[in-house]
């Protein structure tokens, strides 16, 4: 359900929180569900559960997460909202971004080029 | 912990199984295949013999050699190190298994046999092992698995385990010979027993190092492995230094050569010597009053590493016999050397006169002349015994009187030959006196005296020289009862004692020429009676009869005075000196004894040394005129006649 | 508060003439997951040794849950160990193994270990001596958290096991963390499969520990730079040299400010930053 990316330079927990926005964003989790356990979370990814620990208290801080029922982490009624949040101001800045560039008049195969170069500096 | 010894007994359940399977699978097979001359239970017996002292040695190291290797293997350590045991305990629990294991068949063993162990059936060296089996099994058991552990293989440990069990048994079985022989000259308990300790602490504290140091890896590994060994090697010690202590102690014992009396017409002459042997030296010597020797026989202990284990005592038989020149004449003969006839002193040395080469016996035969006769293959022979260095001239008994041979060949046996050549060549000789056909008639060197009702003795009457000169003192028929006649020179029999008396049956002379004997026992008799609920001790002293130089008569002198108050005072009692009225005794090995002429008033008492007092079963002392020589544990001693002892 | 579950100092350990150790600092804090990294023949496997109580340390102290390694074995009650090569008495079963070892722990979960058996499919009825590799794998991880020891020591755990045997592992251990208070030390070669897991990694090296560095430090922070570069240069802390000749050269940077310190001097102008991967990075610092 949720990969990490082994590479990248973003903290795992950091990571986790993002797959499960992406899952509520794709309809995958939906509000009143369980998030999975932490100890499944943790076995599936093959990383230390106080890391997945952590992932879950901060997503719980930002209310990802209400009340549990028990030891579940249930999806609150706002998690969409914040999913989509999140992506819809990347993809706002990015709009912007590009919208920018091409009327300044790059072509599309130099405002790739420029991405991919700013992918390099910015890791 | 008990875990870990039930989990060795699972390791090690299949040998175990087979062994103990065929310890009793040997008990129908020995009952099958028994051969007809031994019954069933003799024949298990047999079979449960061998296994114990061929069988079971090899199976012990089997398992235990096998148990220790395992505990150095690395599988072993591999599947056992993770547990929370320490390291040393769990090589103990494979000890304890392997330990338990060969108790558990010796058990078996020794149940199949009835709890008891046939010793007489075994030869010596079989019935020593046996009586300390349990301690040679669990020495085998614990070096073998020791050595197994740490030459990390059971075939190495179990052969080098054996190798130290022989270097260690066969000092203690020397001992324990030596203790068989009945001279406890070492404490053979404490010796037995650090032996043991030291076994089972040197395999404790070995295999501790060898732990630390193999498995652990401590630092000091070289260290280690050598204290280790000495551990191991340690209880080798105490049977090698009892047995030195023995040897060295054994070479000290002296014995006399019996019989311990020197011949001599007149013992108040005779010198105070005493023919001495060393059994476990082969020495042998005169020795006198003052510490002089003269040797017969020469140390020859160096026979060999056979006979430093296992020395064979040899006993000399001999005699002594005085000179009329005041020389002794010695005899000795032992098993294994040809007889030798030697003549001097104890303090000028002796000189060999004859080579008896095949002698069997011999006798001194006293006389004006003394002579020897010798009992050869082919005879007897005689000899007279000269003064000076010649060679001594021996002839054939045989030739010498035809009724002796004819006595001889019609088998009236060898001391009828001797009394016979006695009688036909001495009997004239001063010093012998025989009885005539008639009865009454006793003559001797010239000298002839009626003794009405006199016991006709089958061998001459020796005679005594008393202060008077030679006498001769004849048993006779009296009524119903017996009388002694007292045949002095010159003069007329007469009656001495109302009792039996024949000299050397129950009449002697001390080395002073007092006469004494006893008409009953010699020895003390002890009783124990219980008087409600108190026991008294009674002595039943012997009565002695003693004639004095001076010709006093003191009779039924009786000594239960004294010995009611000598503690352990116990044996054969004799008389060795009587001096201006006061007499000495000598009470076994015990006790010197001088009391008056009262035999309840004053006395005193006199302890023999220790080392003849409590270890000899035979009386070793011989009287002299000056005081007494003893034969003892630990050399030769003297005691005066105030009782001062001193050793020689 | 100093909760240190290890404390180990000055470890030192020399067979005859060779030094192992020499002179060891390790410690380790309650919950930590620390993974030794070392090349074969380091000194690992002595290291484990002494502080499992089974070697003598030549010198140095070590204290483990408050007990000290001092040849009586106790220490091992505290700490589940999984050796690099789990054995068994071979004629016992599964069940055999764990009511034999449950003699000896007193805080034994006999049901605990009977759950991980069917976890792990593993057959108590079936006989050690005819267990494959993975199953004596799954024996030892059982035997070793049965008794909720509050420190594991794993030596290769997953070292020539299969996929699912190793997933087994690993989540097992993941488990154990889940419950809470466990601290693990746990030596791997193939340390980038645990990336995930551990808290910290510990270099080995030189009978000592080089290097001790946090998992998320080297799984955040370490990055491969290509450069070109025209004459040699001093390397700055921090940069190490991977591979490349002439004068194209790659290299490995740890730590985000060394990288922007790099990307600022000229002499490495133009490079190609990429991130460096965990296993790369393990790779690295066993080679330093």
């Amino acid at each position: 359900m949720i990969t990490l990316n082994q590479l990248s330079q973003v903290p795992i927990y950091d990571q986790i929180k993002l797959g499960l926005k992406g899952l509520v964003k794709k309809g995958l989790l939906k509000p009143g569900d369980a998030a999975p356990s932490i100890r499944k979370m943790a076995a599936d990814l093959k990383v230390n559960p106080n890391t997945v620990a952590r992932a879950y208290r901060e997503l719980t801080a930002e209310g990802f997460f209400e009340g549990s029922r028990g030891q579940e982490n249930i999806i609150s009624p706002r998690a969409c909202g914040l999913a989509e949040n999140a992506s819809r101001k990347v993809s706002e800045g990015l709009e912007a971004a590009l919208k920018g560039a091409l009327e300044s008049g790059f072509t599309w195969p130099e405002v790739e080029k420029m991405i991919a170069a700013l992918k390099r500096k910015l890791l | 912990m008990k875990n870990l010894i039930i989990l060795q007994f699972r390791k090690s359940l299949l040998p175990f199984s087979v062994l103990a399977g065929a310890v009793l699978l040997s008990v129908p097979a020995a009952l099958l295949f028994r051969p007809d001359s031994l019954t069933g239970p003799e024949a298990v017996n047999i079979a449960m013999l061998f296994w114990a002292l061929a069988g079971l040695p090899l199976a012990i190291m089997a398992l235990a050699g096998a148990a220790g290797s395992d505990a150095s293997s690395d599988a072993a350590r591999a599947s056992e190190q993770p547990l929370p045991e320490s390291q040393y305990r769990q090589v103990l629990a494979g000890l304890a298994a392997a330990a338990a294991q060969t108790a558990l068949l010796i058990l078996a063993i020794y149940a199949i046999m009835g709890f008891s162990v046939p010793l007489d059936k075994l030869n010596f060296v079989n019935a020593h092992v046996a009586s300390h089996y349990f301690f040679y099994a669990a020495f085998l058991a614990l070096y073998a698995f020791t050595l197994s552990y740490a030459l990390r293989n059971a075939v190495a440990g179990g052969i080098a385990a054996a190798a130290l069990l022989a270097v260690t048994a066969v000092p203690l079985l020397s001992a324990s010979l030596f203790s068989g022989l009945m001279l406890d000259l070492v404490p053979m308990a404490f010796l037995n027993s650090l032996t043991g300790i030291l076994v089972l602490a040197g395999t404790l504290g070995a295999l501790s190092l060898l732990c630390r140091a193999y498995a652990r890896k401590e630092a000091g590994r070289a260290v280690k492995a050598l204290f280790a060994a000495l551990l191991l090697a340690a209880p080798a010690l105490p049977p090698f230094i009892g047995l030195a202590i023995l040897r060295g102690k054994s070479a000290e014992v002296t014995w006399p050569v019996f019989p311990l009396t020197i011949q001599a017409d007149a013992p108040q002459d005779a010198p105070g010597v005493m023919l001495v042997q060393k059994p476990f030296t082969g020495e042998v010597f005169l020795i006198d009053e003052e510490g002089r020797r003269a040797a017969v026989f020469p140390d020859d202990s160096a026979r060999g590493l056979p006979n430093y284990f296992f020395p064979v005592p040899a006993f000399v038989r001999g005699q002594t016999m005085a000179g009329p020149d005041g020389s002794v004449w010695v005899y000795a003969d032992r098993y294994d050397k040809p007889g030798v006839l030697m003549n001097g002193s104890a303090a000028g040395g002796l000189k060999l006169r004859a080579a008896m080469p095949d002698s069997w016996r011999a006798n001194f035969v006293r006389g004006k002349v003394p002579g020897i006769v010798e009992r050869r293959k082919d005879g007897y022979y005689y000899a007279q015994l000269t003064p000076g260095d010649g060679p001594l001239k021996w002839e054939n008994v045989k030739n010498i009187t035809g009724e002796a041979a004819k006595r001889w060949i019609t088998g009236t046996g060898a001391e009828a030959l001797l009394d016979a050549f006695l009688r036909s060549r001495l009997a004239e000789a001063p010093g012998v006196a025989v009885l005539a056909a008639d009865g009454r008639t006793v003559t001797a060197g010239g000298g002839k005296w009626t003794v009405p009702g006199a016991l006709g003795p089958k061998a001459p009457l020796i005679g005594l020289r008393l202060g008077d000169g030679m006498s001769y003192v004849v048993p006779a028929r009296e009524g119903k009862g017996y009388a002694a006649y007292l045949c002095p020179p010159g003069k007329a029999a007469r009656r001495l004692w109302g009792d039996y008396f024949r000299p050397g049956a129950n009449l002697w002379a001390a080395p002073d020429g007092t006469l004494w004997g006893y008409s009953r026992k010699s020895s003390i008799v002890l009783t124990v009676r219980k008087l409600s609920g108190a026991s008294k001790k009674e002595f039943d002293s012997p009565q002695f009869n003693i004639l004095t130089r001076e010709g006093k008569s003191i009779e039924s002198f009786r000594l239960d005075n004294v010995l009611r108050d000598l503690p352990e005072a116990e044996g054969d009692i004799a008389l060795v000196r009587e001096e201006k009225g006061e007499l000495w005794f000598t009470i076994g090995n015990g006790y010197l004894v001088k009391t008056g002429a009262n035999p309840n008033g004053p006395y005193s008492a006199w302890r023999f040394p220790e080392s003849v007092r409590e270890k000899y079963w035979r009386s070793t002392l011989l009287p002299t005129r000056n005081g007494i020589l003893i034969a003892a544990m630990d050399g030769v001693h003297f005691m005066d006649w105030e009782g001062k002892a001193k050793r020689l | 508060m100093n909760d240190h579950i290890l404390e180990a100092r000055g470890l030192k350990k020399a067979f005859g003439p060779k030094e192992v150790l020499k002179g060891l600092d390790l410690s380790a804090a309650r919950g930590e997951v620390v993974g030794i990294l070392g090349r074969n023949g380091s000194g690992k496997t002595t290291l484990f040794s002494i502080l499992l109580d089974l070697t003598a340390a030549d010198a140095g102290t070590a204290k483990i849950l408050g007990a000290r390694p001092d040849g009586s074995g106790r220490v091992r009650s505290l700490i589940g160990y999984v050796p690099e090569k789990p054995a068994f008495h071979g004629f016992m079963t599964a069940k055999q193994v764990l009511e034999f070892r449950a003699g000896f722990f007193p805080s034994w979960d006999m049901a605990k270990a009977l759950g991980l058996c069917r976890k792990l499919e593993l057959d108590p009825a079936s006989r050690v001596s005819a267990m494959s590799k993975g199953n004596l794998a799954k024996l030892a991880w059982i035997t070793a958290t049965a008794h909720n020891p509050e420190l594991l020591l794993l030596d290769e755990p997953t070292s020539g096991l299969d996929y699912l045997v190793r997933d087994h592992i690993l989540n097992g251990l993941i488990h154990e963390l889940t419950e809470g208070g466990k601290t693990i030390l746990v030596s791997n070669h193939r340390m980038g499969e645990m990336g995930g897991i551990l808290d910290r990694v510990c270099v080995l090296k030189d009978g000592v520990i080089a290097a001790s560095h946090a998992a998320a430090f080297l799984a955040e922070e370490a990055f491969r730079a290509a450069a070109r570069l025209e004459s040699p240069v001093a390397l700055p802390d921090g940069v190490v040299a991977l591979n490349g000749s002439g004068a194209l050269r790659e290299f490995a940077v740890f730590g985000r400010e060394r990288l922007e310190k790099l990307k600022l001097d000229p002499a490495f102008a133009g490079a190609e930053i990429s991130p460096l991967s965990l296993e790369d990075s393990f790779k690295v610092l066993l080679g330093e």
